[in-house]
C-alpha cells in the first residue's frame, strides 16, 4: 500500500536526519513541506507566520530527532502533530496579545469553522514525485470522505477545536449554542472520525 | 461507564476517552485522571492514545498542500549548515504516542552562539522539567507549574531568538561584501529611520527600522523593492515593537537584479500587491544588485 511505503521511506529519512544527514532533511522537506504548510496556514491564516512555523517544525525535526519514536507512529503523523501544536501555541499567544490574523484572514477557507478542503488559494503538487502526489490525493479523498460522514454541526465544531484552537466555551459563544451541545458534538464527531479512519492508521499511524 | 471494584473505569471503556484526551477535548479533572492512569504504565491505554493521536493526525491531510516560498527551505538549510548539531537532550520527556510533549510550547532552536547560553538554558529547562515531573497534588497546583513551564519556555524562545538574530547580524556585518542602504523618514514620520544591510552574495536584505509609530489598527508596514523602471515589488510586511523598532530578513526574488529604491508604506493588514498607503521611509540605492 502506498501509504505504508511512504511511511517506510519517511522512517528511513528520519533515521538519516537522526544521523545528521542534511540530504535526508532536504528530502523530507521536499516531500511534506506543502502539507505541513497547509496546516500551519489553515491555523494561522497568515502566510509569513505559517512559513516561520514551518521552518521551525523542520528545524525541530533536525535538532530534536531523538524525540521521534518510530515504533509509535509514522513520521508524517508526528510532523503534523508537532506543526499543529506549534501553530496553535502561536495562535493562542497572538490572541492573548490581541493581534488579529493576517494575510489570508479574509479567505473563505481560512475563517474559523470553514470546511477543511475548501477552495484553497494556492495548490500544487509537491516535490515528492507523481506517485507520492497520487497517494496524497487518494489519502486526502479518504479523509474528506470520513469528514463528510459527520453532520455539518459536528464537523464545524471539531474543526474549530482542532484547527482554530478554540476552547469549548469559545466555540459555544461563536456559534451561539449551549456549551453542552458543543461538547456533545465534538465528542460525537471525534469518535465518528476515529471509527471512519480506523482502517487507515495501521499504515499511517502506529505501523 | 462501569466502575471496577476499585472505583476506576475499565481500560476497555477508556478508549473513547483517549480520543477526547488527544484532542484536548476533556475538562482538566478528567484529563489529569487519564494522565495519572497513563503514567502508571498501562499498555492498553497507551495503545488507545497512540491510535487516537494517529487518527487526529489524519485531519490536516485533508487539506490541499500549499507550497511554501522558496526561501523557507533555503533559510532552513542555511540554519542547519551554520549550526553545530545539538547533543541529544539530557532530559527526556515521557513519550505519549506520536505526539510531542503535550503541554510544552514550541521547542525553540538552539542558539548558534552556543557558549554560555546553551548550558544556562539547559539548566533552566532541566530544573523546570524536573519540577513538573514531581508528583504535585491538586490540579490547580499542577496547572500553576505548567504555566511556569510555559513562561520559562517562552523566555527561552525569546532569548534564543535574540541571540540568533544578533549572531546573524554580526555575520552579515562582518561580510566584506555587505552594502548599507540608509532610509530616511518622510513627512509622515520625519524622525523615523532605517538601515538595510545587503549581502549581494546571499541575495538577502537585513532591514532594521527605528522610531516608527505603530501602524493604525488594521494596518501594517510593508517594505518594497522599487526597480529603475519604477516597478514596485512587495518585499515583506512587518510590525514594530513597543519601542518603534523592527528587524526583518528579506530574500531578494530571483530575477530581480536591479533595485533603485527601497521604501516603506503602510498598507492594510496582510499587505498589498501594490502600494496604496503613505510612504513612511525611503532611500535610494546607489548601485544595482550584483
Amino acid at each position: 500500500m502506498q501509504d505504508a511505503r511512504d511511511a517506510q521511506d519517511d522512517r528511513t529519512l528520519m533515521a538519516g536526519i537522526a544521523a545528521g544527514e542534511t540530504t535526508a532533511l532536504e528530502a523530507l522537506f521536499d516531500r511534506h513541506a506543502g502539507q505541513v504548510m497547509a496546516l500551519c496556514l489553515r491555523i494561522l491564516r497568515d502566510r509569513a507566520e505559517a512559513e516561520e512555523v514551518l521552518g521551525d517544525v523542520f528545524w525541530e525535526l533536525w535538532e530534536r530527532a531523538d524525540r521521534y519514536r518510530h515504533d509509535r507512529g509514522a513520521p508524517i503523523a508526528y510532523m503534523m502533530t508537532v506543526a499543529r501544536s506549534r501553530a496553535i501555541d502561536r495562535l493562542r499567544r497572538r490572541r492573548r496579545e490581541g493581534v488579529v490574523g493576517g494575510a489570508a484572514a479574509d479567505r473563505d477557507d481560512a475563517r474559523p469553522g470553514a470546511p477543511v478542503g475548501g477552495a484553497a488559494a494556492e495548490t500544487t503538487s509537491s516535490d515528492a514525485g507523481p506517485y507520492a502526489d497520487a497517494a496524497a490525493t487518494e489519502r486526502r479523498t479518504r479523509i474528506r470522505r470520513a469528514l463528510a460522514g459527520l453532520s455539518e454541526a459536528e464537523r464545524r465544531a471539531v474543526e474549530m477545536s482542532f484547527f482554530d484552537g478554540l476552547s469549548h466555551g469559545e466555540i459555544a459563544r461563536a456559534l451561539h449554542e449551549p456549551l453542552g451541545t458543543v461538547k456533545s458534538r465534538i465528542r460525537q464527531g471525534l469518535l465518528r472520525l476515529r471509527d471512519a479512519l480506523a482502517g487507515q492508521y495501521g499504515t499511517m499511524g502506529a505501523a | 461507564m462501569t466502575p471496577t471494584s476499585n472505583g476506576q473505569m475499565p481500560c476497555g471503556e477508556r478508549r473513547d476517552q483517549w480520543m477526547l484526551y488527544a484532542a484536548d477535548a476533556l475538562d482538566p479533572v478528567e484529563c489529569d485522571a487519564l494522565a495519572a492512569h497513563l503514567a502508571g504504565g498501562c499498555p492498553r491505554c497507551a495503545g488507545s492514545l497512540a491510535e487516537a493521536e494517529a487518527a487526529l493526525a489524519h485531519l490536516p491531510l485533508a487539506l490541499e498542500a500549499v507550497p511554501p516560498s522558496e526561501n523557507v527551505r533555503a533559510t532552513l538549510m542555511r540554519r542547519v549548515q551554520a549550526a553545530p548539531r545539538a547533543a541529544p537532550a539530557g532530559v527526556s520527556l515521557p513519550a505519549t504516542g506520536a505526539a510531542p510533549p503535550r503541554t510544552r510550547p514550541a521547542s525553540p532552536p538552539p542558539s548558534r552562539a552556543g557558549g554560555w547560553l546553551r548550558p544556562a538554558l539547559a539548566a533552566i529547562a532541566a530544573t523546570v522539567v524536573t519540577a513538573v515531573a514531581l508528583t504535585v497534588p491538586g490540579t490547580q497546583a499542577r496547572r500553576d507549574l505548567l504555566a511556569r513551564v510555559e513562561a520559562q519556555d517562552r523566555e527561552i524562545v525569546r532569548l534564543r531568538g535574540a541571540v540568533e538574530a544578533a549572531a546573524e547580524t554580526v555575520r552579515v556585518l562582518r561580510s566584506p561584501a555587505v552594502r548599507v542602504v540608509a532610509l530616511s523618514g518622510t513627512e509622515a514620520q520625519p524622525r523615523a529611520a532605517a538601515r538595510i544591510f545587503w549581502d549581494p552574495s546571499r541575495r538577502t536584505w537585513h532591514f532594521y527600522a527605528a522610531a516608527l509609530r505603530a501602524p493604525a489598527p488594521g494596518r501594517t508596514y510593508q517594505l518594497w523593492f522599487i526597480t529603475p523602471a519604477q516597478e514596485k515589488i512587495p518585499a515583506a510586511t512587518f510590525d514594530v515593537d513597543a519601542r518603534g523598532e523592527a528587524a526583518i530578513e528579506v530574500a531578494i526574488p530571483a530575477g530581480l537584479d536591479a533595485i533603485a529604491v527601497a521604501a516603506v508604506t503602510d498598507e492594510p493588514a496582510g499587505g498589498s500587491p501594490q502600494p496604496t498607503g503613505s510612504i513612511h521611509l525611503a532611500g535610494a540605492i546607489a548601485h544595482p544588485s550584483s
